[in-house]
Formats: C-alpha cells, sequence, structure tokens
C-alpha cells in the first residue's frame, strides 16, 4: 500500500541560466584579465528528484544517479543535544554513536562492523545540537541487504552496554583533550560567553555529567524521537526509483507512526551581549588566538543576504580586508577571517578572529576591530562591492554539481522549514545589493560595542592586557577532575588488616564489656555555633541496640526529642508531633548502630577494610574504613593510637544540618575514662568540612540500665 | 569518532601539508576520459571531460617540496608555494617599473641588517638604524602592491576552492572556475608559473612564521610529530620539518626563494590536470597560446643522501603539557618498490575501521584507546618513508600502557598467517572505497596528475584495485618479518606532565 504519493519532482530537466553578467563592468575596463570575451556559460541541470511520504509520517526522496556503482543515502531525524538533560550533557552524542555501533537486536555489536567492513559499506550515525543524521553508502551489488542494515539499525537498535562504555570512554577522552587545541579553546568560550555558560547549545560536556549517563537514559532518548513520522531519508545513486521506493517501503513502512512532541530549539541565547574581554593563560604556546563576537541571525532573517555580503567583503574570501590588513600587509597572522554568523537551524554568531604571535596580540585585536568598525563608518567601494557580489553570483553554479548535493539541500531546506527555492531567492536578492545596504547592515546588526572578545595565550608574553579594549575578566578553563574511586579496592590483606586493628581497639575499649552492651543512657553539655551564635545544649541519648534510641535536646530556646524504634521514629516539640520520613528513620537507625561504642563491639557485622595511615596533627593513626550501610553509601572512617588503639577520631560523608549541603564531617575523640568496663571518650569535638562546628563533654553516662521500651513509642501527645 | 580526537588525526594528517596519495584502480570508463599532451617545452596535461555541471577544477602539481631543500633552507619550498599568490609584473602592482626598483632596496636594506646582527662589531643603536631603513624600504615598496590581487581576479569571476599545499615530495596548486572562464585560468596559471615576482617577501615570511607557530609550536601533535621525523631520519630530508625551523625561517631572503623557483619551476617537472565541462581541443588551443612560452630548464636535482639502514630501536618521549599521544614508526622501500601495496593492505588491515586489528583490541575490548590510526607511508612516497601507527589514549591511559598491543599486532603478522575471509574484506573495502575517493572530479584529476608526475604514466593512478587484488597473505607475513623489527622501529609520545612540574613523572 503506497503512503501520501506527491511528485515533487520538476517535469522534465529546468534550464537555468546563471550567467546572466549582474552589474555591467566598469567601461574602461583595461587591465589584461578583464578584456576576455567570456562565453554564455553552459546550463546547469537540476537533477530529477521524487518525494513520498509514507503513511507512517516517512518522508522519502528518491534520485537516480547511474554514473557509480554505488547507492547511498542519509536519514535526518528532529533531536538533537539541545534536548539532553543539563546534568547529563554527552547523552545525545553517546546515543547518536551507540545507535551505530551498539549493534542490532538481530546482529551483535562486532558481527555488525565486521560484516559492513567486508562489504565495502559504512553506515554512521550521530546526533549534533538541532539534528540527528544516519548516512550510509553501499557496493550497488550490495545495496539490498544495505537497506535491511538500514533499518535494523534504526528501528531495532541494541545499544550493547559494553558499546556505550566504548562510547563514554570517548567522550571522556574528548574532555581531557578540550585544552590541547588553541583554536577550540577560543571557540568554545565564545560560544558560552555569546550564549550563556549553561545554554544548550554552549554547555561544556564534563565527567560529571557522563557519569550521570545510563543505558535507561540512552534508550529513553532513542525511543522518544526515532519515529518515522520523525524522520526523513533521502537515497540517491545507482537505483531505480521505483524499485527503492518499494523496498523502503517493505523495511520502514510496517514501523507505526508515534512520535510525540518535539520542543522547538531553545534558539534564545541565555545571556545579554555586552562588551567583555575574556582571557585565560596557556602556557605552551606562543601564538594567541583570540576572536570577538555576538549573537548572529538565521538565514530566514532579511539581513540574511546583505550580511553575506558585507561578510564576504570583511572577512569571508581570499584577500579580504581582515586578510589584506592583518596578514598581507602587516604579517601579523596566517589565519584570520570573519563569519558573518548566519546559521540556518540557529542563529550564528558573528565573530571575527585571528591567530597571532604573543607579542602582537594586542596589536591585532586592534586592528581586528579598527576593520570591522571601519565598515560601519564608511560604505565600501563600488568595484569592492561589484567583485564581492559577481564572485558569489557566478559561484553559484558549484551549488549544482553533483545531483546528490542538489537533493541533500532539498530534504535539509524541508527539514529546517525553508522554502523549496531558498537558494534561487538568495541569488535575486544578492543582485540587489547595493553599496548603503552593506554599510545598514553593518550599523545594525554588527555592534562592536556589544562583543565578547575572547583571546587565550601565554599572556606573560603579550604586548598590552587588552584592558583598553573593555573590561577584562579571566577565564577559567581548567578542567574539573573526574571524581575518582573513593576509596581503593579492598584486599585480602587490607580486610584482614582492618579487623585486626578493630579487634585490638575493641580490646582496648572494654572487649568483652563493649560485645556485651545492649544498651546505655548518655548525657551531654553541648556548645554548638548556630549561626553566629553559640548555643548551649543538653544532649540525652537512650539506646537499646541495636534499632531503639530516644535523643531529648534541651537548648535555651526549648527542647525537642526524637526517637527511632524497630520500625518507625517521630519526633517531639513545642509544635507538636510528627512522623518522622522514611529517609529521616533509616538515617537515625544508621546513627544507632554507626555509633562508635556498637561499631567497636560489633565490627564483624560491618564490611571493613584498612586504609593507608593518615596523620592527626602530625602523629600517624591506623585509618579503617566501616561500611554502615554499603547500598546507601554510607561509610565511617575510625582512626586509632597506632599503639594504644584508642580512637581517636571518626569521619563520615555528611549533610551539613544547617545548609543542606553535602560535605566531610569528622569528631575528635579524647578524655577516655572508664564506664562500666568500657573506656569512653568523654570530650568530642565535630567538625564539617574541618570548620568546628560544637564541642562535647560527656557528663553522665550509664552503662547496660534497664529501659522502659515504651519511651521508644510516639506518645499521645 | 568524537570532535576533540578527530581533529587531533586530522592534525597530525594535515601536519604534513601533504595531498592524500594517489591510489590506482582499473576504472575503464574513466580510463577513456584522459586525454593527454605534452607541449614542445616539456610541460604535461592531463585533461579529463566530464560534461555536466559548467564547471571545471584546476589541479596542478611541481615536483618540489620539504625533501629538496638544502640545509639551512628548510620551509623554503612551502615559502614560495605562499610567494605563487603574489602576482606577477602585471597582477598585483600598479606600477612594476618602479616596484622593482623599490624591492631591490628592500634587498639591500636586508641584507645589511643581517649583516650587522651577524656581525659581533655593530652596536644595538646601528642595528635598529637598520630595522628601521629595512622597515621603510618595505613600506616604500608596499606603495606600488595591488594587495592579493591574484586571488581577488580569480574569486571575483566566481572561482572557489582557491588554495595550494606543499607536501615533502609535491606542492600543489587547486581552485575551480565556471567553465565559461577558461582563458581567464590560462592567461593567470601561465603568467603566475612564467613570470612569479616575489613581491611582499619579508611580509609574507612572518606569516608563513605564524603558520609555524600554530601548526607546530602551539600544538602538541604537532611539536611531537616534528621530534618523530627528525629521530627517524638521520640524514634523509624526510627528518626535515615541512614548515621549516624557525632560525632558516628568519634568515630567508627572496633571493634564495627565487632560486628554489629557477631549479624546479621548469616545465618538464610540472603537470597541469584540468577536469570538467571543458574540450581538449580547447584546453590544447590554450595552452600552446599561453604557455609555450615557458623556457626550459635543466632536469631538477633528485635527492641523492639515502637514510641508511638503522641501527637500533630509537625511542623519545616528550613531556608535554598535551594530552598522550603515540606514534610508531618503521622505514620501509618507497612507492615504487613491488610490496607497496602490502603495506597498503596491512594499513588497512591493522587500524581503519572498527574491525581493524588495533580498533578491535585497544578501543573496544581493552578500552585503553579512543582512536587509533595508521598511515601507510609518511612523509613521502618518492623515497622510502615510514609505515606509522598512532593510538590516541583514553583519559587516564598512558602512551606506554598502549605500546605493547601495537607491537604485539604488528607481530601476529608475522606467524599468523590471515585468513582468506579477512583478506578479501579488508580488499573489498578498500576497493569500494578508492571508487568512492576517485568519482569526484577532485579526486580524479588528483589521482591521474600525481601518477603521471611521480610514475610518467597517469594510468599508474587507475591500477590500484589490481595492484590490491594481488596481495597475498605470504607476501603479508613476509613484509611483517622484514620491517616489523625492533632495530626498525621508532617510537615517539608525549608523557603528559603539567607546565609547572619539574620531570616529576618516571616513564615507565
Amino acid at each position: 500500500m503506497r503512503g501520501d504519493l506527491s511528485r515533487g519532482s520538476l517535469a522534465g530537466v529546468l534550464m537555468l541560466l546563471v550567467a546572466l553578467s549582474i552589474v555591467p563592468s566598469d567601461a574602461t575596463a583595461k587591465e589584461p584579465w578583464e578584456r576576455f570575451d567570456f562565453p554564455e556559460l553552459g546550463e546547469v541541470e537540476i537533477p530529477d528528484y521524487e518525494r513520498h511520504v509514507l503513511e507512517n509520517g516517512l518522508t522519502v526522496f528518491l534520485l537516480e544517479d547511474r554514473k557509480w556503482p554505488l547507492v547511498e543515502g542519509r536519514i535526518m531525524v528532529r533531536t538533537g543535544s539541545a534536548f539532553e538533560p543539563a546534568e547529563k550533557v554527552g547523552l545525545a552524542s553517546v546515543t547518536g554513536n551507540v545507535l551505530r555501533t551498539g549493534g542490532t537486536e538481530t546482529i551483535p555489536a562486532d558481527e555488525l562492523d565486521m560484516t559492513l567492513e567486508r562489504m565495502g559499506a559504512y553506515i554512521e550515525s550521530s546526533i549534533g545540537n538541532t539534528s540527528a543524521s544516519i548516512s550510509f553508502s553501499f557496493l550497488t551489488r550490495t545495496a539490498d541487504r544495505g537497506l535491511e542494515l538500514v533499518a535494523d539499525v534504526v528501528r531495532r537498535p541494541a545499544f550493547a552496554q559494553d558499546k556505550i562504555d566504548v562510547a563514554i570512554e570517548g567522550e571522556r577522552a574528548s574532555v581531557a583533550r578540550r585544552n590541547d587545541d588553541l583554536n577550540g579553546i577560543v571557540a568554545r568560550e565564545l560560544r558560552q560567553a555569546v550564549w550563556g555558560d549553561a545554554h544548550p547549545y554552549a554547555r561544556d560536556t564534563e565527567y560529571a555529567t557522563l557519569e550521570a549517563i545510563t543505558r535507561d537514559d540512552v534508550v529513553e532518548f532513542y525511543e522518544y524521537f526515532y519515529h518515522p513520522d520523525n524522520m526523513m531519508i533521502a537515497v540517491w545513486g545507482d537505483i531505480d526509483s521505483d524499485a527503492m521506493l518499494a523496498r523502503i517501503e517493505e523495511r520502514f513502512g510496517d514501523w507505526p507512526a508515534g512520535q510525540p512532541m518535539v520542543p522547538p530549539f531553545p534558539n534564545e541565547p541565555n545571556e545579554e551581549q555586552r562588551k567583555r574581554v575574556l582571557v585565560a593563560n596557556k602556557e605552551d604556546v606562543n601564538q594567541t588566538r583570540f576572536s570577538m563576537g555576538h549573537i548572529g541571525m538565521r538565514a530566514d532573517d532579511p539581513d540574511y543576504y546583505a550580511m553575506s555580503v558585507a561578510n564576504r567583503i570583511l572577512g569571508g574570501s581570499f584577500g579580504d580586508r581582515l586578510f589584506n590588513e592583518v596578514r598581507t600587509k602587516r604579517g601579523l597572522a596566517y589565519n584570520v577571517g570573519s563569519s558573518a554568523g548566519v546559521g540556518f537551524s540557529t542563529p550564528g554568531m558573528f565573530q571575527a578572529y585571528c591567530g597571532t604571535k604573543s607579542s602582537s596580540t594586542e596589536e591585532a585585536v586592534g586592528v581586528v576591530l579598527e576593520t570591522v568598525q571601519t565598515m560601519r563608518e564608511e560604505p565600501v567601494g563600488d568595484q569592492e562591492l561589484r567583485d564581492a557580489k559577481n564572485g558569489l553570483l557566478e559561484a553559484d553554479v558549484f551549488n549544482y554539481v553533483n545531483p546528490e548535493q542538489v537533493l541533500q539541500r532539498k530534504m535539509r531546506l524541508e527539514y529546517l522549514g525553508y522554502p523549496d527555492d531558498f537558494l534561487e531567492t538568495f541569488n535575486d536578492e544578492v543582485r540587489a545589493i547595493g553599496t548603503d545596504d552593506v554599510l545598514s547592515v553593518m550599523k545594525r546588526r554588527v555592534h562592536p560595542d556589544e562583543f565578547a572578545i575572547v583571546a587565550v595565550g601565554k599572556t606573560e608574553d603579550w604586548d598590552g592586557d587588552l584592558s583598553s579594549f573593555g573590561p577584562v575578566e579571566e577565564l577559567d578553563i581548567s578542567i574539573p577532575e573526574p571524581e575518582g574511586p573513593e576509596f581503593p579496592e579492598p584486599t585480602d590483606e587490607t580486610v584482614e588488616k582492618g579487623r585486626a586493628i578493630l579487634a585490638a581497639a575493641q580490646e582496648a575499649h572494654g572487649g568483652p564489656a563493649l560485645t556485651d552492651l545492649t544498651s546505655m543512657k548518655r548525657t551531654s553539655a553541648m556548645n554548638m555555633k548556630v549561626q553566629g551564635m553559640a548555643l548551649d545544649i543538653t544532649l540525652t541519648e537512650t539506646v537499646v541496640f541495636p534499632d531503639r534510641a530516644l535523643t531529648e535536646i534541651e537548648t535555651p530556646f526549648g527542647g525537642q526529642t526524637m526517637a527511632v524504634g524497630p520500625e518507625a521514629g517521630w519526633a517531639k516539640s513545642p509544635q507538636g508531633i510528627v512522623d518522622m520520613d522514611s529517609e529521616t528513620y533509616a538515617s537515625q537507625q544508621r546513627e544507632i548502630i554507626g555509633d562508635p561504642l556498637y561499631v567497636l563491639g560489633h565490627f564483624d557485622q560491618f564490611p571493613v577494610q584498612q586504609l593507608p595511615p593518615e596523620d592527626i596533627d602530625g602523629a600517624a593513626t591506623d585509618v579503617v574504613l566501616v561500611w554502615i550501610d554499603e547500598d546507601a553509601d554510607k561509610w565511617k572512617k575510625f582512626y586509632f593510637d597506632p599503639s594504644s588503639h584508642v580512637l581517636l577520631r571518626t569521619q563520615s560523608k555528611q549533610r551539613n544540618m544547617m545548609t543542606q549541603v553535602m560535605g566531610i564531617g569528622h569528631v575528635d575523640y579524647s578524655g577516655t575514662k572508664a564506664v562500666g568496663g568500657i573506656m569512653v571518650p568523654h570530650e568530642q569535638i565535630g567538625y564539617f568540612d574541618d570548620e568546628k562546628l560544637y564541642d562535647l563533654t560527656v557528663e553522665s553516662m550509664e552503662v547496660g540500665p534497664t529501659i522502659d521500651m515504651s519511651v521508644f513509642e510516639k506518645p499521645a501527645s | 569518532m568524537h570532535r576533540n580526537v578527530l581533529a587531533t588525526l586530522s592534525l597530525l594528517l594535515l601536519c604534513l601539508l601533504v595531498v592524500p596519495a594517489a591510489q590506482a584502480q582499473d576504472l575503464e570508463q574513466l580510463e577513456s576520459e584522459v586525454e593527454t599532451f605534452t607541449l614542445d617545452n616539456g610541460l604535461r596535461f592531463v585533461v579529463v571531460e566530464r560534461p555536466g555541471a559548467p564547471v571545471f577544477t584546476y589541479f596542478a602539481q611541481v615536483g618540489v617540496g620539504g625533501v629538496n631543500e638544502e640545509q639551512g633552507r628548510t620551509g623554503l619550498a612551502h615559502m614560495f608555494e605562499h610567494m605563487a599568490f603574489k602576482g606577477t609584473d602585471e597582477i598585483g602592482t600598479e606600477d612594476h617599473r618602479r616596484e622593482k626598483k623599490a624591492m631591490r632596496k628592500v634587498d639591500e636594506a636586508y641584507a645589511a641588517l643581517m649583516e650587522a646582527r651577524r656581525d659581533r662589531d655593530a652596536t644595538q643603536s646601528e642595528i635598529a638604524e637598520l630595522e628601521e631603513a629595512f622597515e621603510d624600504a618595505q613600506d616604500e615598496a608596499r606603495e606600488y602592491v595591488v594587495a592579493n590581487q591574484f586571488g581577488n581576479i580569480i574569486q571575483k569571476n566566481g572561482g572557489t576552492g582557491l588554495n595550494a599545499s606543499t607536501g615533502y615530495d609535491v606542492t600543489t596548486y587547486f581552485y575551480q572556475l565556471p567553465s565559461n572562464k577558461l582563458e581567464l585560468w590560462a592567461y593567470l596559471e601561465s603568467e603566475r608559473f612564467i613570470n612569479p615576482v616575489m613581491r611582499e617577501f619579508y611580509t609574507e615570511r612572518d606569516v608563513v612564521i605564524e603558520e609555524r607557530r600554530m601548526r607546530t609550536d602551539s600544538s602538541p601533535v604537532g611539536r611531537l610529530l616534528e621530534e618523530f621525523l627528525a629521530m627517524s631520519y638521520l640524514a634523509h630530508p624526510y627528518g626535515r620539518p615541512l614548515v621549516g625551523y624557525q632560525s632558516d625561517l628568519d634568515n630567508f631572503t627572496r633571493q634564495q626563494c627565487l632560486e628554489l623557483y629557477d631549479r624546479y619551476y621548469v616545465p618538464s617537472n610540472v603537470v597541469i590536470g584540468l577536469v570538467g565541462d571543458l574540450k581538449v581541443d580547447d584546453v590544447k588551443d590554450l595552452a600552446e597560446e599561453y604557455f609555450d612560452d615557458w623556457e626550459e630548464g635543466p632536469e631538477p636535482p633528485r635527492v641523492i643522501t639515502e637514510e641508511p639502514p638503522q641501527r637500533g630501536e630509537r625511542r623519545v618521549a616528550l613531556r608535554d603539557p598535551g594530552q598522550p599521544f603515540l606514534i610508531v614508526g618503521y622505514h620501509k622501500p618507497d612507492m615504487f618498490h613491488p610490496d607497496a601495496p602490502v603495506f597498503d593492505v596491512i594499513t588497512e588491515m591493522i587500524a581503519n575501521g572498527r574491525s581493524s586489528r588495533l580498533h578491535q583490541r585497544l578501543v573496544k575490548d581493552e578500552k585503553k584507546a579512543v582512536a587509533v590510526g595508521a598511515v601507510t607511508q609518511l612523509p613521502g612516497e618518492l623515497y622510502p618513508g615510514l609505515f606509522i601507527n598512532f593510538v590516541v589514549p583514553a583519559q587516564g591511559v598512558t602512551a606506554l600502557e598502549c605500546e605493547q598491543a601495537v607491537l604485539e599486532e604488528l607481530d601476529r603478522l608475522k606467524d599468523e598467517p590471515v585468513s582468506a575471509e579477512e583478506l578479501e574484506g579488508v580488499k573489498t573495502r578498500m576497493k569500494a572505497n578508492f571508487v568512492r575517493q576517485v568519482r569526484s572530479n577532485f579526486g580524479t584529476i588528483s589521482t591521474v596528475v600525481q601518477a603521471e608526475l611521480f610514475e610518467d604514466d597517469w594510468r599508474q593512478g587507475l591500477v590500484y584495485p589490481t595492484e590490491i587484488d594481488a596481495v597475498t597473505a605470504a607476501d603479508i607475513q613476509r613484509v611483517a618479518r622484514e620491517t616489523f623489527v625492533e632495530k626498525n622501529r621508532n617510537v615517539a609520545y608525549i608523557l603528559t606532565e603539567d607546565a609547572e612540574q619539574e620531570g616529576a613523572t618516571d616513564a615507565r
């Protein structure tokens, strides 16, 4: 069953004459190269192509070109890295990559690679900012099998975990290497200055964002966007259109439509365009790369045509103004030019860029700025304009050299939502551009007083600090480190040693008295800094190991009571009684068994390992890692005196009570005294991220008292 | 492959400013389209009529490159390539008669300055004065210049892809024009080959030095490659940097550049290629009209020095802030040796594509690398070059940790015959890629022109598939045993170190 069939082909071959001399040249031309009588340019054939839409919404473009024994094509999908979550930058790139490298439900990854390579064929997939594509190429004799494989890859990708790992490894390498390429640094930083650091078109992939990507994420991304009604496919080469359409129908026709809404692309910058000079130091270069600019426009902006002509004169061709001034006249650069800042799917960035030796950095920035500014102040010369327009128009013929070039352009224009005759319109519009149009567009659309100027190089060798161009900010281009594993892998040796240290500590702290400890009551006086105030707090803890605890806190402002039992917890304050939520309950339970006295008495219940020794106040200590709750990522490090085995310190990852921020807290113990056969530290000092939080003195302690269990139950009022 | 990694790989190849080596395929139809003729002065033309879009591609190669440079003049061939865009006595100047005088003054001022710089007794103020006089002379000469007029003419006539490149063996000039501009092309190219004027020489030298800073000095892989080549070649000029050593660049004179031009830019040493919507007869007429005047010159000298066989493995570790990178290279015969296609096959099998041996092992299985590659012939083909493998290690992995895999995979080729299936697959892929490469106008013309220049027979550019087909598993073993031996090995790698670190890291 055929889908919606609309013939987009042109009847027969269109003759297009592009040779009209656009503007009559200077009648007094006398240069030798202007004396030629050029014949009229031959005709350009616009190739015949077909456009169809299958019932499931898949748009199909077909073009026959029998010159070489190759069948090739491209699929475009409406998606992009613009849609990946901010905490998972890199997800789209990985998904696009592994769509191809991860194998399919029918063929495992390595076998697919081998099969394609032995066929002399390729299928490649990628996802960019605002589109995804799958391109393919097959020798004619294997084209049927080829299309089968393409459909398999697109419809039934396996996203093998192993290949996701390989892809992420590749992304990590790109992060690691991003400061090796000077031009890349400048391009990235300018993008971030213009669009905003966190903007989808500018944000960095980092180790942390890659770490967060799971296979589920990849599958979810694919399943959202890869539907036939969200795709276009173009096939060209040694094909018969009817036969190829039938094949495509066969391979893709039964794929149900079902594309959910695709959000619009975020084409607005997050950043106010304003004049700044952003500088970063790089030690291992003797050349500075800089670029200056701001947001540009999309190609459907009415100023596109004048801007194209203006940019060609300014910095878009061999011998343009920037080339002449910076490179040829002054020898300051090899690479210098400008970009009109026109994008087809998103606005581009207008920018003028240059690479120059360190000691001419400020000079070169000045010349570039001046050259841009001049074009905003004075109209360009008539001859200059004629040459630019002529060059653009006469080169138009190169847009029609390959039939597939034309076909892909048609597909792309449709994907982007541009009119079919966009290229032809361009020519007409360019013909009409005058010197006042160029001046006007430069004045209205190029604003040096809103330029972000990004310069990276060995700043100590610069001929100036660039402050004359605007307020200078220093950029930090350092790459945030990857998080290594928190602790080394435990070995038999470190586990055994850990147990031995804890055994010695258990012995030192009371031995059997510790292991027999089932209950305790402890009253302490705390002095705590809370929001700049020093607060005196009385803390009373009633604990029945392993899962009951009552904590009473008295402060000058009132008191609070918390309790947990084997099943639930509650808290009582002047405001009333509330049930503990499950997270707090779990955390409080962990506090009970994480109490050093309990751990020392029952360390065989926990996974432990010795860690490398650390110094406290210049003296070495034995360090043991204890996993209080591995699943919840809750660990506690215990530090002991190596000869007395007395507990000196505990350390764990915590949330700051006041700020709720995660950090590392530690408690230093001293004043160890015997209570009921147990050696108990009576003095504690608590720290959060190495800043002192509280002092605590144990005032009284009962070991093994009989406790009325009802105190742990939630009171009526 | 990911942007940065891909950029690294492209940079590795770009650093050599080389046009891809000619590949040969026996494509009958393509062959039938090619016509050649030679002018009386020895200038060869290769023309491919290809009706269709009304455009043509021009592609010319001159048998001069980095390999021909004398000691103390590295970078001169590339320097001339830049000068070839400066125009002629008609193009690029308002008044060449006056300009010539001004240019002579510049040369004199420069000679005086250089002499003073070398003179131990010259004072600072004397040198400063001469520097100012040199600047003034250049400013005066610049008065007569119409900047970049040569390129402008091409561009305003609808020209695209205007560029040139210098390699170790060859210098290439190319661009495309609408097909009705054929006579313009004939005028421009004949003028620039026959009457180049080396105006703005010293300013352009500054531009070339910026190019060196960009490609080599400021690029970790650029720096590594320069070390690698220098280490691999003790005697032969392939070991010298294409863009030139800084001190050589600083001492260039216009006269030296003219000498290179006189010696190498002779008609018998040039092949001009044209492909597109044109007729051979028209080209012939224009060729005779515009290029006949080009005077013959003596056959340019070949490079005499041969690199002696390597006596032992060479290694260099670059302690560098850049990320790790590994190059392993072995000396091999030149392109004329019957084993050349065997190396091509080995290159493809070992590191091209996801099922290649090194990719499978280092990228997929061990995950120690994110990209691998091999180049069959570096840095040139006319003389014995190097077969190289390169590896881009994964984050946190060092270059040395990847070396073992490379050596082992090369060793495997010695003792394990390649299966018929794998060999067939590799050949199919290579032949298909050749078709993809050669079908564009640019691909076609570059292939046949280079074959004509290097082998005096453009047809050699198209026999590639046949040569590949003839490679056997036994050939691969034999070549592997002869080549991949320790004393023939050159290893260069980046050992990543902060700029501030004082050599703290051990070389493992």
